[in-house]
């Protein structure tokens, strides 16, 4: 039902206030029966219950049916509350024994009792928190010019690999388990129970070498799968080549064969190749290889094959893991290799090697960018039209899109995009586009007109743009851009705001310099926009 | 719908029960009780799970649960059973549970004729919000006011034969049925469970321990004994 997907928020306003807090209450009790659901699931996930036997007790088998219809969707308990919370917010009526009840409200869920995804949402939801208005990610060396090419930094040392294996007790392993799966995610359906805080760990990149300009220090998967990879040592390697088919717009990604992996089983593995291309984690961009039987040397030449846009691909991330399959119990990773597409030399379509990696936990806070912009931005000086036309010299910035845009757990969301022309950060300044949903490439299309400047005022002001994802009722801000001079300083005073990066400053200069023309941007959605103090 | 106004019901008042704590159960099951306002939805469940009747009809506001803990072949299973307000009103609430249920309980009046022909509605609301292996019973309730019974039996049965239902009818005041409905509901959703396992592979299937239930007598055309 698309309708049914695309409309996660409802329409009570008709509800009075003691309708809505009786049906607060029945939140509350449903809340603490699932809770306590939630801890009889995770009781059995540890006592090694039979993985079938686990299905069914977990309820498992019904969250999975459910998967194939309502992808990405809150219960509806979740949505409900969402819904009168957010009345209540906005009507200041104080709801003070609810407030932190629902702190680990589902961020998104057609299944109720499925702890792992709960768990994963917890997290999901500190992270963004954090990230709410005027709390901007920080970072204190705003000035970095964001992908640098991390080389041949990315050899794993036996170190990293042990914390993993350390962080493996206790922890169940990757539901890789495909079997049981008609329609693709049963990785986000029945993941582990437990997840080690990504920040706790000292990450070693596990991005590949020869064409990563990757800044991150741990793959992007792990940031959309919980549990533990440790199970096996990783090694060996990979082998495949990437083709892009301009016309047919079509990305093919040959997997030729894998060299020397480890044994799942005692000198076996049944391996397979799986592919996604990265933010997006959904069933859509999984593709995978057959299994081949019996062989630490697998051979597959078989070719995956994605149709998206080449401007698109610049945002994605290719990860390409190999697993074990085991038809009766949870598939087991053998490694992965991620490849970041925006620097990768396309010219190159000769079959590459590259060793395999441990999955290594990324720490969210090191993800420099969520995306990039694409926007266009000009200003218009005063009676620059003729016929003393415009009255006050205008800003004119038509967003375009975003492409790949990041948010924790992979997957289309649902996206707006605000403007702020600082130092004015008054609700007269701020303008917002409609919020496009499902979308980790979202056309926003829509212009933002400001005017009374001079052009003397351009070297004084920023202007920040922001791109925010809903969820039901709340947004999270994912990162933004700030185009300015970037000197530090508005009219004289010190401010943190003016902390645009080399590329945004370069931008504004070149929109001053050129009065009335379009200057075309694709920038990275940064994350380390410094905090405006109030 | 009719929109008389009515007493609003109040979840606390009526529902004290500890229900949360217990973690010793096998399965939880999710079942929606839906169908037209007054058609006797919470009065249903108020006897199933409290054994309890009252005259009285009080609207009920959005959605309300109650939990019961039943056996069934050696299994201790745990049932939240939703119960949703008729009223149109709430309809943009009821529907967001629909995708949650495993089971649903689709309830008619056979008193009350607009509450018979509404069933389709409510069936396709069920195919538009639930999944796809969404198992449904039809029950047609009051069944102790044969006197003023518009809805046959024989309507019912040919209905629900029609939407591939299995069909009940059944009398919260007077207990009838009651229990039977929900018992055949919950065999319905253990045979789907075992199915949910339907790979193929026999070694997977014959490994699955999913509840056998079949023995079970599956009483699908069990008319109102008065």
């Amino acid at each position: 039902m698309e309708g049914d997907r695309a409309d996660s928020s409802l329409d009570l306003s008709h509800l009075t206030d003691k309708e809505q807090s009786i049906i607060l209450d029945v939140l509350q009790r449903d809340q603490e029966l699932r809770r306590s659901d939630e801890g009889r699931v995770k009781i059995l996930r540890q006592s090694k219950t039979d993985p079938t036997r686990l299905h069914f007790l977990s309820g498992a088998w019904f969250s999975e049916q459910c998967s194939r219809r309502h992808r990405n969707q809150m219960s509806g308990s979740d949505q409900v509350h969402a819904t009168i919370n957010h009345r209540k917010t906005k009507t200041r009526v104080a709801d003070p024994p609810l407030a932190g009840l629902f702190d680990g409200q589902r961020e998104e869920t057609s299944h109720d009792h499925n702890s792992a995804q709960a768990e994963r949402r917890l997290k999901d939801n500190k992270e963004e928190n954090e990230c709410t208005p005027g709390a901007l990610k920080h970072t204190p060396t705003p000035r970095t010019k964001s992908p640098v090419a991390q080389g041949l930094q990315h050899k794993t040392s036996s170190a990293s690999s042990k914390e993993c294996d350390r962080r493996s007790n206790g922890h169940s392993e990757e539901p890789e388990n495909d079997y049981y799966s008609h329609n693709g995610d049963t990785d986000s359906m029945n993941s582990s129970l437990t997840e080690a805080d990504p920040a706790s760990l000292k990450t070693s990149s596990s991005n590949s070498s020869l064409h990563s300009g990757y800044t991150l220090s741990g793959s992007m998967m792990s940031l959309f799968s919980s549990g533990d990879f440790g199970l096996v040592d990783v090694r060996g390697r990979i082998q495949f080549s990437l083709v892009y088919e301009t016309h047919k717009q079509e990305l093919q990604v040959k997997v030729y064969r894998c060299e020397d992996i480890a044994s799942a089983r005692k000198n076996r593995s049944d391996p397979y190749v799986k592919s996604y291309l990265l933010p997006d984690k959904s069933s859509k961009s999984k593709k995978k290889t057959s299994v081949k039987k019996r062989t630490l040397n697998p051979v597959y030449d078989q070719t995956l094959r994605y149709i998206v846009r080449i401007g698109e691909l610049r945002s994605r991330t290719l990860n390409l893991s190999v697993w074990h399959a085991e038809p009766l119990g949870r598939n087991v990773f053998l490694g992965e290799v991620e490849v970041s597409l925006d620097v990768w030399d396309w010219t190159c379509t000769q079959p590459l090697w590259q060793d395999l990696q441990p999955r290594v936990y990324l720490d969210p806070d090191s993800i420099s960018s969520r995306g990039t912009i694409v926007l266009s931005i000009k200003f218009i000086p005063d009676g620059y039209q003729g016929g003393g036309l415009p009255l006050t010299g205008e800003l004119h910035i038509w967003l375009r899109e975003a492409q790949g845009l990041l948010s924790n757990k992979g997957g289309a969301i649902d996206s707006f995009v605000r403007s702020y022309i600082l130092p004015d950060a008054s609700r007269q300044s701020g303008q917002k586009t409609r919020v496009v949903k499902h979308s980790i490439s979202p056309t926003y299309n829509h212009t933002m007109v400001y005017d009374g400047f001079h052009t003397s005022d351009l070297k004084e002001a920023c202007a920040e743009l922001t791109v925010w994802r809903r969820e039901g009722l709340k947004t999270h801000v994912l990162g933004g851009i700030r185009l300015s001079c970037g000197t530090g300083q508005s009219y004289g005073e010190a401010v943190s705001w003016m902390d645009s990066t080399e590329e945004e400053v370069a931008v504004w200069t070149s929109m001053i310099e050129n009065p009335n023309h379009w200057i075309d941007i694709t920038l990275p959605i940064r994350t380390n926009l410094a905090p405006r103090s109030q | 719908m009719s929109k008389h106004p009515v007493p609003m019901a109040s979840a606390t008042a009526s529902y004290g029960q500890k229900e949360s704590s217990d973690q010793n159960f096998d399965y939880m099951f999710k079942i929606l009780i839906i169908g037209n306002s007054s058609v006797g939805k919470t009065s249903f469940l108020f006897r199933y799970a409290d054994d309890s009747f009252t005259p009285a009809f009080v609207s009920t506001v959005g959605i309300d649960f109650k939990v019961k803990t039943i056996y069934r072949n050696d299994k201790k299973i745990k049932l939240q059973i939703w119960d949703t307000a008729g009223q149109e009103r709430y309809r943009t609430i009821t529907t967001a549970y629909y995708r949650g249920a495993m089971g649903f309980i689709l309830m008619y009046d056979i008193t009350n004729e607009e509450s018979f022909n509404a069933v389709q509605d409510w069936s396709t609301q069920i195919k538009t919000y639930s999944w796809d292996n969404a198992q449904v019973l039809l029950v047609g309730n009051k069944c102790d006011m044969e006197d003023e019974r518009v809805v046959s039996g024989e309507r019912g049965r040919q209905l629900s034969e029609h939407l591939g239902f299995e069909f009940f009818e059944a009398s919260a005041k007077d207990n009838i049925n009651v229990k039977q409905t929900f018992e055949r509901l919950v065999d319905i959703i253990c045979d789907k469970m075992s199915e949910s396992l339907d790979v193929g592979d026999p070694a997977i299937t014959g490994a699955k321990q999913g509840p056998q239930l079949t023995e079970q007598p599956a009483p699908t055309h069990q008319d109102c004994a008065c």
